[in-house]
């Protein structure tokens, strides 16, 4: 072959290649960035709503206009189809960021709705889940702030979460702790304020159903003892006033006691912490009254941990993941054994809070 | 002077030849294809998260396979063609040396169909297949006819562009679980061995060392580097087991059709949110040369066989690969066809030692027979 040839051919390639499939532009695109799902009415078992950010064609900057769109269906793969029907442009799920679920489904169970989600190759798996205490129709409609869309607003809200008090959560990891031997998943619960939505509490699962929840005071103890981190707030009463615990690094530790037949557990609790408020407490900060407020604090967490370990025995579930960890730790585990022993199981919770610093003021 | 020049039909002008280093980047490229995107959940089926040692346990025996293979092909041999002429005479010898080739296209076509599976899940649902089979054989073929100097040059840019893609590692493994694979060795050693066979697709590849052999300039000199390529793999699929097993937990991973790819979801960056799109368009480079070394033994060794010039072949070939390229389509059917390569992959594998042994019989007698 002389190189002209060469060249027509390698030309006729690349044309052919472009025209393998059918190409889509963005501005065509209605891009889905948060979905909901109630319970439906008449019209269908699931109530579906999402949203989609209307982009202008003028070159100055608008508010972020969204257009929210709600239809009843079957299954969630109906719910793109009615959607479908509703919507000028192409509906593109790609960018979906953020999911959500009435408290009312999630009772009922997701397991279908997460079906869907891990076997779709169009979506991420930093997707976040989440629970809605109500309607999420009504909160995916309700406009929060003038410069950003809902699901920027909800997306950035949950990852900031996660950085502080929340225990990390994501798509890939609801999906880990649901198929996991000896480990239940978990979702940040939201709830809608007067203008504004906040993350309320936490959501425990046994099987792909909603079966308890856990208040927003509460979070800091369990992200303690699930994973080590680095921020994160608690108050406290203390004396007359209140003291705000700042942590400064937690890790947190396993260990498998008692024996074969009679497994136990320990988890030790390391924090590290600064205390940057003391509103109400007389006495000037020393080394007596830290002593103090660590004690305090001990006893805080103690009694809160012991009190969610009884919870999670009595509800059967695992968001820890203590039977995960004792798989890794045991010789032929025997799932079924370890589920029978679990609600009656030893399980030691340790903490050892060191106040470091008290801020730059006293 | 090379002492293969003196057999017949392997009389190679030194300007064809290529330096023994080559043969590291061929046997890699021919080994890392498609079985990695996906062989970790048929590993953890058999041995569950005990399977990474399955993937150590077949790296040692293809080491050995290695051994086996140079000492053939040292002892005179020059390549599989001619072992086959002389140790079963010139009429089953070429009868095996044909169904050699058979085996040599069903892997070119067995990546060919995965890797378009693979786009059509990942990427492009309405992929039409016989546009994207036309250019891909239609560049194979370019491929092909010039060389085997050509060939090792895609090998050498597979190798190098696929490098990269090692790093996105570090995304999975950072949002690992480590203590995943704990306790070691909870299965029973034939459950590993069994796994280790199963990763046997995902390894094939070197047996073309049987074919291009008399392509390498000194070839003594290129046993160290085939050992080195077969320990790179192995390394190479072990981290990959590795990473997938601390990524998933083993229940979620018995239900994940390609680990690898799915690892590749959660990397994001700045400029592009998913990665998966790149990983897949550049492992393209990683399965091209599968599919054109793959031809193009198949080719060279029907050549050797029949009297007939090799370009006439691949044209037969490429025309003959497109319709069934273009009409598979569907996981079953190619699950299944995957699954029985793999077995005769196996047990093409397994002949190799096999054919040592015929062929030092078959010396030793000519040899008491000569005396």
């Amino acid at each position: 072959m002389n190189i002209k040839w060469k060249f027509f051919v390698l030309l006729c390639i690349l044309l052919l290649s472009a025209g393998c499939v059918p190409s889509k532009s963005v501005e065509e695109n209605a891009i889905v960035q948060i979905s909901g799902y109630d319970r439906g009415g008449d019209g269908g078992r699931i109530k579906g709503t999402v949203s989609i950010p209307q982009y202008g064609k003028s070159e100055k900057k608008t508010a972020a206009s969204e257009l929210y769109l709600t239809v009843d269906a079957n299954s969630i793969k109906d719910v793109e189809k009615e959607i479908q029907k509703q919507s000028s442009k192409p509906i593109s799920i790609g960018k979906l960021a953020v999911t959500l679920y009435s408290m009312e489904l999630a009772e009922e169970g997701i397991s279908d709705v997460i079906d869907v989600l891990s076997r779709d190759a169009r979506l991420s798996r930093n997707m976040y889940l989440g629970v809605v205490d109500g309607q999420t129709q009504d909160l995916i409609e309700n406009g929060y702030t003038q410069d950003e869309t809902t699901s920027k607003h909800l997306q950035g809200l949950i990852e900031n979460n996660i950085h502080h008090n929340f225990p990390s959560t994501s798509l890939h990891e609801f999906l880990y702790a649901y198929y996991a031997i000896g480990m239940d998943p978990y979702l940040p619960i939201l709830a809608q304020k007067e203008s504004f939505v906040e993350i309320s509490g936490i959501g425990f699962f046994k099987k792909g159903k909603l079966v308890t929840t856990l208040s927003d005071a509460k979070v800091f103890t369990f992200k303690m003892m699930k994973e080590n981190f680095t921020r994160g707030m608690q108050d406290l009463p203390f004396q007359e006033g209140t003291i705000m615990l700042d942590n400064i690094g937690s890790t947190v530790d396993y260990k498998l006691t008692g024996t074969n037949e009679n497994p136990g557990l320990e988890i030790n609790v390391k924090l590290k912490s600064e205390v940057n408020e003391m509103v109400g407490v007389e006495e000037k900060p020393s080394p007596q009254l830290a002593e103090e407020m660590e004690d305090a604090f001990v006893d805080y967490f103690k009694t809160n941990a012991d009190e969610m370990i009884e919870l999670f025995k009595k509800e059967g579930i695992d968001p820890l993941g203590l039977g995960h960890f004792a798989k890794t730790r045991t010789r032929h585990f025997d799932e079924k054994r370890w589920e029978d022993l679990y609600p009656d199981m030893d399980i030691q919770f340790d903490v050892d809070v060191e106040i470091t610093e008290y801020g730059i003021f006293s | 002077m090379n002492k293969l020049n003196e057999i017949e039909g392997l009389n190679i002008s030194e300007n064809y030849l290529v330096s023994p280093f080559y043969v590291f980047f061929i046997i890699c490229t021919m080994q890392v294809g498609i079985g990695i995107l996906g062989f970790e959940r048929y590993l953890v089926e058999t041995a569950g998260f005990d399977a990474w040692i399955s993937v150590l346990v077949a790296g040692g025996f293809l080491q050995v396979l290695v051994w086996v293979m140079y000492r053939l092909l040292q002892n005179g041999g020059g390549d599989i063609v001619h072992i086959h002429k002389q140790v079963f005479g010139k009429y089953i010898g070429g009868f095996l040396s044909l169904l050699f080739a058979i085996y040599a296209l069903l892997l070119a076509f067995d990546v060919m169909i995965t890797f378009i599976e693979v786009i059509k899940v990942w990427m492009f649902p309405g992929l039409q297949v016989w546009i994207f089979a036309f250019v891909m054989i239609g560049l194979v073929y370019y491929i092909v006819s010039g060389g085997f100097r050509v060939l090792t040059g895609i090998a050498l840019i597979s190798i190098v562009i696929g490098l990269p893609i090692l790093l996105l590692k570090f995304f999975p493994i950072q949002a690992g679980h480590t203590m995943n694979i704990y306790p070691n060795i909870e299965h029973s050693p034939m459950q590993i061995m069994a796994a280790a066979k199963q990763s046997a697709l995902s390894f094939l590849g070197l047996e073309f060392l049987l074919i291009f052999y008399p392509f390498i300039k000194d070839p003594h000199k290129s046993k160290k580097w085939a050992h080195f390529a077969v320990f790179y793999t192995t390394m190479l699929y072990f981290i990959s087991v590795l990473v997938t097993f601390v990524y998933f937990s083993e229940e979620q991973l018995k239900q994940v059709v390609w680990g690898t790819i799915s690892t590749w979801k959660i990397v994001e960056f700045p400029f592009i949110e998913r990665f998966e799109y790149v990983g897949i368009a550049m492992w393209l480079y990683v399965i091209l040369p599968n599919v054109c070394i793959g031809i193009w033994g198949a080719t060279r060794v029907m050549k050797r066989v029949f009297p007939v010039k090799q370009i006439h072949f691949l044209r037969f070939t490429c025309i003959s690969l497109f319709f069934p390229v273009a009409l598979v389509a569907g996981r079953d059917p190619i699950n299944a066809i995957n699954n029985f390569i793999g077995t005769v992959g196996f047990y093409v594998l397994l002949y190799i030692p096999v054919l040592l042994l015929l062929k030092t019989i078959t010396d030793k007698v000519r040899k008491r027979h000569e005396h």
